[in-house]
C-alpha cells in the first residue's frame, strides 16, 4: 500500500523508483554484504584450497591433494582435541540450558522494578568480553589465592588444584563456561513473556498446579526457543577457544586441548595452514551433522503456538 | 531556509551512504608496494643522511628494566642519528604468530627478535634478510675475535655459511642459593668456577642434606615423611633450557645438530639423564613436584628466598629478578653427570627478508648490537656479554654490578658460558615435536612411567613431524 502511495507521487514510472528504492537498500546493506563475502565466504572458499595445500603461510603453497585430512584422521592430538570439545560441550551445553532456564523462569515472576535491577544484574556477565572473564577466572581459581578455594577452605575442605590437575582442569572450564548464561537466559525469558497469559488463566480455572502449567503449558510453547537456544549454544562450544588458550594454555597434559586452539596453533605456532584449514573444514562438518542430527531427532518435538 | 532543509529521508539516505563508505574505507587493506624483496647490497641511497628515516622495530615486552634500556639505547642511536625515528613495537601475546602474520601480509617490521627456538625456522623459510654483507663490511662482527664464544655464535646465527641475524648476548642455567639455608646446615655453598663444579652425586649429597620434613628429617633418615618436607634441597625445572642442561651433562643430546634437528630424547644417555632430574623428585624426595608453586602459591625465586628451597637450577637472566626480592643469594655452576656443561642461546636480532630500507636498518641493528646496549642490558643482570670488549677486565669492570651479581660472578658470565656452553638447534617443527615428548615427559616428572618406557614411542612420533618439515625444506 505504501509503495503504492509513494510511487503515485513520483513524475516517473514506478519501476524507475522501485529500482532506486532498491539501490538504497543494497547501499545500506551493503557493508554487511560485503563483510560476508570479504571476511566470511571467500576465506571458507580459500581455506578448500588450502586445505589440500602444505602451506606455511610464509612460502609459496604445493598441492598435496587430500594429505592433509588422511593425516588429520591418524592425529592422535586432533583425537584427544576432538574428544576434550564433545565432553566440553555435552556437559557444558545442557548445564547452561538447564540454568539459563531456571533463571529466566525465576525472573519472569513478576515484573516489579527490583526485577528489573536483578535481571540486568543477571544479564550483565554475558556483556564481560571473554578475554577479561578468562583473566577473572584464571583469578577466582587461582589455588592458593583464589576466592573459590578460600571458600573452600572457609568450611574446612581441601583446596582443589583447578588448573593443574589433568582430571579437574576441564570440569573448571565447565564451570566457568556457565558465567555467561545471562545471553541464553534473556533469550528465555523473551520467549517467556511471549506465552498468552490466557492460557494460564484458562489452566488455573481448570484447577492445574504450578507444576502441571509449567510440564503443559510453560515447556510445550517454550520448545522453539529452547532448540534455538540448543543449536546456538552447541555451535558456539564446539569452537570454544578463549578459555583453554588464556587460562590452561590447552594443558595440563592435553586436558582442555580444545579442538579450535589446536586448529590455531597448527596454523600460527605450527605453521602448518593447510592442515589447519583441512581441521576447520572437518569441524564445519561435524558441526553441520551434529546440528543435522539435532533438527531431525529434536526438531520435530518442537511445538510451534498457531502451527 | 527552506532550500537547506533536509528531508529525513535524504538525511537517512546520505549518512546511510556516507557510513557505508567509510565502513568499506575502513575495510580496504592499505595499498603499500610491499612484499618485494630488497637487495642486501645497497649503495646507501634509500637512506641519504638528511632524509627522515622510521624504523619498525618489533619485540617481545620485558620488565621496566628492559624496557628503560631499549628507551636509553634509541635515545643514544639518536644522538648520533638525529634523522631517526625508532617505532618500538611489542606484542604482549603470541609475539612469533603475530611477526609472521605481518610478514605474510607482506607488511613485514624492517627489525625484529627472533626468539632461539623460532631463528632457524624463519632462516628455512624465507622470513629473514641475509644479512653476510654487512656483516662482513663491518670491522668489528666481521672479525672471530669479537665474539668472546665465536664458534657458538656461528652455529646460533648462521645457516649455510651465511648470517641471518645478530646474537644479542648469551644467557646459561646455572644454580642460585638460598646462603643463609647453607650456612644454617654448615655446609659450602656451590662454586661459581667451572673447574670446582660438584658431580652429580656430591650434589645429591648435599640436597639431601638441605631437605627437611617437619620433624627436622632428612629423606635418607628413618621416618623421613615425604609428604610433609618443609625445606627442599633443590629445584630443577623441566622446561627446555634446563634440561638441555641436564642432558648435555650426561653426554646426551637435546637435539641432533643442523641441519637434522630431530630430537633426541631416546638415546640411553639423555633417557637417563632424564631420568636422573625426574628422581630428584620421586626417588630422592629432594626437590617438589610441578604442582608444588601453585600450592604455596609462590613462584621458585620467592621459594628459594623464603628458605622453602635450598637451591635452583635456572637461568641467569633471574638475577634481574631475584636481587629486587632482597635475601642472602648466591650463585654456582651447575653440578655435571658425565661432564660440565650448560645451555646458552638468546634471541637473534634480525631483519625482515620484505624490510625497505634495509641500509637504514642495518644501522639501527649493528647499534643495538654493540656494547652500549649490551653493557646496560649485563648490568641488570638480564644478559651475559658476547664481546670481548666486555670480558677484558676493564670491561667486566664496566658492566659487573656488586648490587645484582654475587662476588665470582663473572667466572659464570665468561669461563662458565665460553669454555662449557653449548647451544643447541631447534629447527623447523621443533616446538609442535618438542610438544609431543614433553607430554610423554609429564608422565616421567610425575613418576607414573620411567623414561626409557615413555620416550622412544613419543620420540618416533615427535620426529615424524621434525622429517615432515625437512622433507618440505
Amino acid at each position: 500500500m505504501m509503495l503504492k502511495a509513494g510511487g503515485s507521487r513520483r513524475a516517473g514510472p514506478g519501476h524507475s523508483f522501485n529500482r532506486r528504492e532498491a539501490l538504497w537498500g543494497f547501499v545500506f546493506v551493503s557493508p554487511i554484504l560485503l563483510g560476508t563475502v570479504l571476511w566470511f565466504i571467500v576465506p571458507m572458499l580459500a581455506a578448500v584450497y588450502i586445505s589440500l595445500t602444505d602451506w606455511t603461510l610464509l612460502r609459496p603453497p604445493n598441492f598435496i591433494g587430500l594429505d592433509n585430512f588422511r593425516g588429520l584422521f591418524q592425529d592422535r592430538i586432533v583425537g584427544q582435541s576432538l574428544k576434550v570439545t564433545l565432553i566440553f560441550t555435552a556437559a557444558a551445553v545442557p548445564l547452561n540450558l538447564l540454568v539459563a532456564f531456571a533463571t529466566a523462569l525465576l525472573l519472569n515472576f513478576s515484573r516489579s522494578r527490583t526485577m528489573y535491577v536483578i535481571r540486568v544484574l543477571y544479564y550483565l556477565p554475558a556483556l564481560v568480553p571473554p578475554v577479561a572473564n578468562a583473566v577473572l577466572w584464571s583469578w577466582l581459581l587461582n589455588t592458593e589465592y583464589g576466592l573459590v578455594n578460600w571458600m573452600l577452605r572457609a568450611v574446612g575442605l581441601p583446596k582443589v588444584l583447578w588448573l593443574q590437575d589433568p582430571d579437574i582442569a576441564l570440569s573448571a572450564l565447565i564451570v566457568m563456561s556457565l558465567w555467561g548464561f545471562g545471553a541464553t537466559m534473556i533469550i528465555f525469558l523473551a520467549g517467556l513473556q511471549g506465552i498468552p497469559p490466557e492460557l494460564y488463566e484458562a489452566a488455573k480455572i481448570d484447577g492445574a498446579g504450578s507444576r502441571h502449567r509449567l510440564f503443559r503449558i510453560t515447556i510445550p510453547l517454550m520448545t522453539p526457543v529452547i532448540f534455538f537456544n540448543f543449536v546456538i549454544n552447541m555451535i558456539g562450544s564446539f569452537q570454544v577457544f578463549t578459555a583453554g588458550y588464556l587460562i590452561t594454555a590447552g594443558g595440563p597434559n592435553n586436558s582442555t586441548l580444545f579442538y579450535v586452539l589446536h586448529l590455531y596453533r597448527n596454523a600460527f605456532e605450527f605453521l602448518k595452514m593447510g592442515y589447519a584449514s583441512a581441521m576447520a573444514w572437518v569441524l564445519f562438518f561435524i558441526i553441520l551433522a551434529l546440528t543435522l542430527v539435532v533438527f531431525r531427532y529434536f526438531g520435530r518435538d518442537v511445538y510451534y503456538l498457531g502451527s | 531556509m527552506n532550500a537547506r532543509q533536509l528531508s529525513r529521508r535524504k538525511f537517512l539516505m546520505w549518512s546511510g551512504a556516507i557510513g557505508s563508505a567509510t565502513l568499506l574505507a575502513a575495510c580496504t587493506p592499505p595499498a603499500a608496494d610491499v612484499g618485494q624483496p630488497a637487495a642486501a647490497e645497497g649503495d646507501g641511497a634509500d637512506a641519504p643522511a638528511a632524509e627522515p628515516v622510521t624504523i619498525v622495530a618489533k619485540a617481545w615486552p620485558g620488565s621496566p628494566f628492559e624496557t628503560e634500556s631499549i628507551l636509553a639505547a634509541i635515545d643514544e642511536f639518536g644522538e648520533a642519528y638525529p634523522h631517526y625515528t625508532i617505532d618500538w613495537q611489542t606484542e604482549p601475546q603470541a609475539y612469533g604468530q603475530k611477526v609472521l602474520t605481518q610478514i605474510a601480509a607482506g607488511t613485514p617490521p624492517d627489525t625484529m627478535y627472533a626468539g632461539s627456538g623460532d631463528f632457524f625456522s624463519w632462516v628455512i623459510q624465507g622470513v629473514l634478510l641475509d644479512i653476510t654483507p654487512y656483516v662482513m663490511d663491518h670491522a668489528g662482527f666481521s672479525n672471530p675475535e669479537y665474539w668472546t664464544h665465536y664458534e657458538e655464535e656461528l652455529k646460533r646465527c648462521t645457516w649455510e655459511g651465511q648470517w641471518y641475524g645478530l646474537g644479542s648476548c648469551w644467557v646459561c642455567p646455572h644454580l642460585y642459593t638460598n646462603l643463609d639455608v647453607f650456612e644454617a646446615a654448615g655446609i659450602d655453598p656451590p662454586s661459581n668456577n667451572p673447574e670446582e663444579a660438584w658431580t652429580w652425586d656430591e650434589f645429591l649429597t648435599v640436597a639431601k642434606a638441605l631437605t627437611l620434613d617437619a620433624n627436622g628429617r632428612h629423606p635418607d633418615d628413618a621416618g623421613f615423611d615425604a609428604d610433609n618436607i618443609e625445606q627442599h634441597g633443590v629445584q630443577w625445572p623441566t622446561w627446555f633450557i634446563p634440561l638441555h642442561a641436564a642432558i648435555g651433562s650426561n653426554g646426551g643430546r637435546y637435539t641432533a645438530p643442523a641441519p637434522d634437528g630431530s630430537l633426541q630424547f631416546d638415546s640411553p644417555e639423555t633417557m637417563q639423564a632424564v631420568q636422573m632430574v625426574a628422581d630428584l623428585v620421586n626417588v630422592h624426595h629432594v626437590a617438589p613436584h610441578g604442582a608444588f608453586f601453585s600450592e604455596i602459591g609462590m613462584n621458585n625465586l620467592e621459594a628459594l628466598g623464603s628458605g622453602r628451597l635450598a637451591m635452583i637450577a635456572d637461568g641467569s637472566w633471574n638475577l634481574l629478578r631475584i636481587q629486587p626480592l632482597e635475601f642472602n643469594y648466591g650463585t654456582g655452576v651447575l653440578p655435571y653427570m658425565q661432564t660440565r656443561y650448560t645451555d646458552i642461546q638468546a634471541h637473534n636480532q634480525v631483519m625482515a627478508a620484505g624490510g625497505k630500507q634495509p641500509d637504514a636498518t642495518w644501522e639501527f641493528v649493528a647499534f643495538l648490537s654493540g656494547d652500549f646496549y649490551q653493557k646496560t642490558m649485563c648490568q641488570g643482570g638480564l644478559w651475559l656479554p658476547t664481546h670481548t670488549s666486555l670480558a677484558t677486565p676493564e670491561g667486566v669492570a664496566s658492566w659487573l654490578n656488586a648490587d645484582v651479581h654475587p662476588e665470582g660472578y663473572e667466572m659464570i658470565a665468561l669461563d662458565y658460558v665460553n669454555q662449557y656452553g653449548h647451544t643447541m638447534y631447534m629447527g623447523p617443527g621443533f616446538w609442535e615435536a618438542n610438544g609431543i615428548v614433553s607430554s610423554a615427559l609429564d608422565t616421567v616428572w610425575i613418576g607414573e612411567a620411567q623414561a626409557v618406557d615413555a620416550l622412544p614411542a613419543a620420540v618416533e612420533e615427535a620426529n615424524v613431524v621434525i622429517e615432515d618439515w625437512r622433507n618440505r625444506s
